[in-house]
């Protein structure tokens, strides 16, 4: 009876370069329910950023499907993905960057309201303007400010309030927090929850931030080079991390405790070139327990546990070593 | 604490004139760190920590910014603000040392990392050209990088690794003291990872006196001895790691604790600290915490609190603390 | 009810967009004396014809007064022919100032939609498009002015052509570079996210935003030409004879150079002074429409 709000195929994106194709997203599949959090993890350059553009068709997938409520996303004609944007919204990593500095604050939340023809009273658009200006916290007396006057919290409050404007059902987050301060950050995470409760919002929560990713995701993949390389219920794959990079992310989380801090794994090296990936395990390179079969074929992404999938070929060593460790 | 101080600021106060506006950036800072030891200076961004770091080398471009009179910044012994230009010239780097948070812009790309890293060590030790090349090739070594890397460009290198060129260049010269800011923000959490192990390996051979500025209160409690937590320019809370993380004093600090994920219990609150900072150019009467902190009183939002010891070397600017008839204990440390 | 209803917006306006941009203008002492002086020449430029007589007081030969020096009868004093070379100098604005303005706004019209093409597309459109302009911008602009100018013969409409046509490749690239920074900024991106169609997104981010370098550019821009027209007309290529161009008032200076100075120098200082006033109006109006510069 699990009901599906997004269910993503074989979803790819390569760019073409002068040096070769570039993998930045490499056959990522999932399903996310309704009224969840997916939280989507990973290291700059692993391709979170792209995938959650690409399901937005905000960059065109080079292939692949992606099923919103039954309707397949990549088959729709542009006009048609204009109307259907609308239930799938996105907040920007750089609340600076991502609003017009010549635009107040009514202008750029009720940008999308009145452009879609949605409210054309100007009246009725103002006061659903400051409704929503309530709804994320913004005091009404800033209605005329422009961006440059404010400070990050509230850029992304204007950022949130106008994601909000058209009712969606999905949100892909992208970096929501990462440009904020620590005190600010809070504040911002604990209204996107709010926001999830009251309206039944779904979340894709795209970050490289696991303590925030475990505090507010249900659901965790992991991305390396393109390709989603563990997922599973964001308590299990804490608990249990099955896939070495895996390991590796949770122990490099910076705790705040002064005794008995957790050993880290330092891995080597750095992550390998997206273009023209070889067949293989692409961690191999930095993983200690590579052998000759992960540097001579990809493994798949297989269910080692219910609702837990893992790409590795010696994930079952793997887990043993961590849990002697 | 009782080793010599290698670096020691004392009533630091720093302020920018633009445009008739006074923007109090800093506001009477007492620091010191002393061999070997780390100093953890903790803020949000605006709170003062990078001006800071960049008086401690006298590096504030002047005009705007005016360092005044009763301030003190003795680098081993030395008072740099009142050297000459080459007096400056020969301490930065060989006494004192830099690493900037965005190693992408602190590097010449013009220049091969090798040659930057030997002209810092040709410049302040008195050596040929051969053995300053010699020199950097064994400091690539030293922060992981391989010497046949070392004729490579800026560009060629990625995130981190350019970050231990920097590291490199600041500790070319054995600098005693080395300020670092958010040296590994920029960086990705596995690459962070292993900056950090290098900085921890190269504090333990070295006796590398550090200051080490950050928002990231895992890092410092990964490798710092010492933290300092700064609010609206000024310190309000300093103490040893322990005594500030698990007897935190102040109010903010207990609010940046709160602020944080907790990764052992995940469905745990986040409790935020309401409202911003306020802006340095517009300072309230008394405590600059008062307006968010809810422990506040009439009296704090009056009288501006001095840093005052605790117990032990523990300070904290609070009156909270000084309530006559009063035990007052953070909500943080009630559970306990 | 008489009261009008108010919007919430209405009640806290503090300042309209533009009530800002002249605000900060205002603050700005440089540009406001390029703005006055600006003005001031506009003016003189429109309403010169009703106070002076072009063919008496302008044009009109006064044989028993030539070569008079600066005196209180006249100011400038006068020419070879005896006419008065303040009233010259002053009917002057008129020729400078419509040369520039019509050979930036003919600029413009081609200049515009070609770099905002080849900016909001991008790719090989931008390629090819962009290597018609550089050959344009290769020939040197002097003596693409002397062909067409040749071709077309001496006349101002044939001045500004060729004027203008020199100034294309620059607002083409000024053009193409503030659309490109615009279209692939996060803004646009989320706008477009919002289901905003294409041309409301042209309309209401990318154009607003890229006026700006364009207007100062423009500004600037009717500087160049009047330097270019006077270059023109000094070589002889301007504007026909009797006209009190400014370039043609210093060509026809020339050869009294040694024992009246003069001749040149208040064509010359008029010159200098509209093209100091634009440039300091042009710089002023760049930190004002700035909106990241508070002050």
């Amino acid at each position: 009876m699990s009901d599906v709000i997004l269910d993503v195929k074989n979803l790819k994106k390569y760019f073409k370069t002068s040096r070769g194709l570039l993998h930045a997203v490499d056959n990522v599949s999932f399903t996310l329910e309704r009224g969840k959090t997916l939280g989507v993890v990973g290291e700059s350059g692993c391709g979170k950023s792209t995938t959650g553009r690409a399901i937005l068709r905000l960059i065109e997938p080079t292939s692949g499907e992606v099923w919103f409520e039954g309707t397949d996303l990549t088959t729709l004609s542009e006009r048609d993905m204009r109307m259907k944007r609308r239930e799938l919204q996105m907040i920007f990593q750089d609340p600076y960057a991502s609003l017009d500095p010549r635009r107040t604050v009514k202008q750029a939340i009720e940008e999308p309201l009145k452009y879609n023809k949605i409210i054309t009273d100007k009246y009725d658009r103002d006061d659903r303007t400051v409704e929503l200006m309530h709804t994320v916290g913004l005091a009404e007396r800033l209605i005329n400010t422009y961006p440059h006057e404010l400070d990050g919290g509230r850029l992304q409050r204007i950022g949130i309030a106008r994601a909000l404007a058209l009712n969606p059902k999905l949100i892909v987050c992208d970096e929501p927090v990462s440009a904020l301060d620590v005190s600010i950050q809070a504040q911002i995470l604990n209204l996107l929850e709010e926001l999830q409760e009251k309206m039944g919002l779904t979340y894709i929560f795209i970050t490289h931030d696991l303590a925030v990713v475990n505090h507010f995701a249900d659901e965790i993949a992991v991305m390396y080079l393109g390709q989603i390389i563990e997922k599973a219920e964001a308590e299990e794959l804490f608990d249990n991390p099955m896939h070495p990079y895996t390991q590796a992310l949770l122990s490099a989380i910076p705790v705040t405790q002064t005794d008995d801090r957790p050993q880290r794994i330092i891995l080597k090296g750095e992550i390998s070139s997206p273009i023209d990936p070889p067949d293989a395990c692409r961690f191999a390179p930095r993983c200690i327990y590579a052998t000759d079969e992960c540097r001579a074929s990809d493994p798949a992404f297989r269910e080692m546990s219910p609702g837990h999938f893992v790409a590795c070929h010696r994930c079952r060593q793997v887990g043993k070593g961590a849990n002697e460790a | 604490m009782n080793q010599e101080s290698l670096l020691e600021i004392e009533h630091l106060t720093v302020r920018f004139e633009v445009d008739g506006d006074v923007i109090r950036a800093v506001n009477d800072v007492s620091l010191s760190v002393s061999e070997g030891r780390t100093l953890g200076l903790v803020g949000e961004s605006g709170a003062g920590k990078t001006t800071t770091a960049l008086a401690a080398l006298h590096l504030i471009q002047q005009p705007p910014g005016i360092i005044e009179e009763q301030s003190r910044i003795r680098v081993c012994g030395k008072d740099i603000l009142n050297m000459n230009q080459r007096e400056l010239s020969r301490t930065r780097g060989a006494d004192i040392s830099m690493i900037f948070q965005d190693p992408m812009t602190s590097l010449n790309p013009v220049f091969t990392v090798a040659d930057q890293i030997a002209e810092s060590i040709y410049a302040h030790v008195d050596c040929t050209k051969k053995e300053a090349y010699e020199r950097a090739l064994n400091m690539l070594e030293i922060v992981g990088i391989p010497r046949d890397r070392a004729s490579e460009y800026p560009h060629q290198f990625s995130g981190g690794m350019k970050q231990r060129v920097v590291i490199a260049i600041a500790l070319a010269c054995n600098p005693k003291v080395l300020i670092a800011d958010e040296p590994t923000t920029a960086l990705d959490v596995t690459i962070q990872a292993q900056v950090i192990d290098l900085m921890k390996t190269l504090k333990q051979k070295y006796r590398t006196g550090m200051i080490l500025i950050t928002h990231d209160l895992g890092i410092v409690a990964d490798i710092c001895d010492d933290v300092a937590v700064m609010y609206a320019g000024r310190i309000i809370e300093q103490g040893t790691l322990r005594e500030v993380f698990n007897h935190t004093l102040h109010p903010y600090t207990e609010g940046l604790f709160n602020s944080l994920p907790d990764i052992k219990n995940r469905k745990a609150k986040l409790i935020p600290i309401p409202g911003l900072m306020p802006d340095p150019s517009n300072l309230p009467e008394g405590c600059a915490f008062a307006p968010r902190c809810r422990y506040a009183t009439e009296e704090c939002r009056k009288t501006l609190p001095v840093l005052q010891p605790f117990e032990g070397t523990h300070q904290t600017a609070c009156l909270a603390y000084s309530r006559p008839g009063e035990d007052f204990v953070l909500e943080r440390n009630r559970a306990k | 009810m008489a009261e009008k209803r108010m919007t919430v917006a209405q009640r806290y306006q503090k300042r309209t967009p533009m009530g800002e941009i002249w605000y900060r203008l205002r603050k700005n002492k440089g540009a406001m004396i390029g703005l006055v002086v600006v003005i001031i020449m506009l003016l003189t430029a429109l309403l010169v014809d009703a106070f002076l007589d072009y063919d008496v007081q302008v044009c009109g030969y006064n044989v028993l007064e030539r070569l008079q020096g600066p005196s209180a009868k006249h100011p400038f004093g006068t020419d070879d022919m005896g006419r008065d070379l303040f009233y010259r100098v002053v009917y002057g604005t008129k020729y400078s100032m419509l040369i520039g303005v019509s050979a930036v706004l003919f600029s413009l019209v081609f200049g515009l939609p070609y770099g905002a093409i080849c900016g909001y597309f991008g790719g090989k459109v931008d390629l090819f498009l962009m290597r018609l302009m550089d050959i344009l911008s290769a020939i040197p602009s002097l003596l693409l002015g002397i062909v067409v100018v040749a071709v077309l013969g001496p006349s101002i409409t044939n001045l500004v052509i060729a004027i203008g046509i020199a100034q294309i490749p620059a607002v083409t690239n000024i053009t193409r570079a503030s659309v490109m920074t615009v279209r692939n900024s996060d803004y646009v991106e989320s706008s477009r996210c919002m289901g905003l169609s294409r041309l409301s997104i042209i309309t209401n981010h990318i154009l607003p935003n890229c006026l700006s370098p364009i207007l100062v550019r423009v500004t600037l821009g009717v500087a160049n030409a009047i330097v270019s027209a006077s270059g023109l007309s000094f070589l002889g290529l301007g504007v026909p004879v009797p006209s009190p161009e400014w370039g043609a008032l210093l060509s026809a200076g020339r050869g009294f150079i040694r024992g009246y100075s003069y001749m040149t120098l208040f064509p010359g200082l008029a010159i200098m002074i509209t093209v100091l006033a634009l440039n300091l109006l042009g710089d002023g109006l760049r930190d004002a429409l700035d909106p990241k510069l508070r002050r």
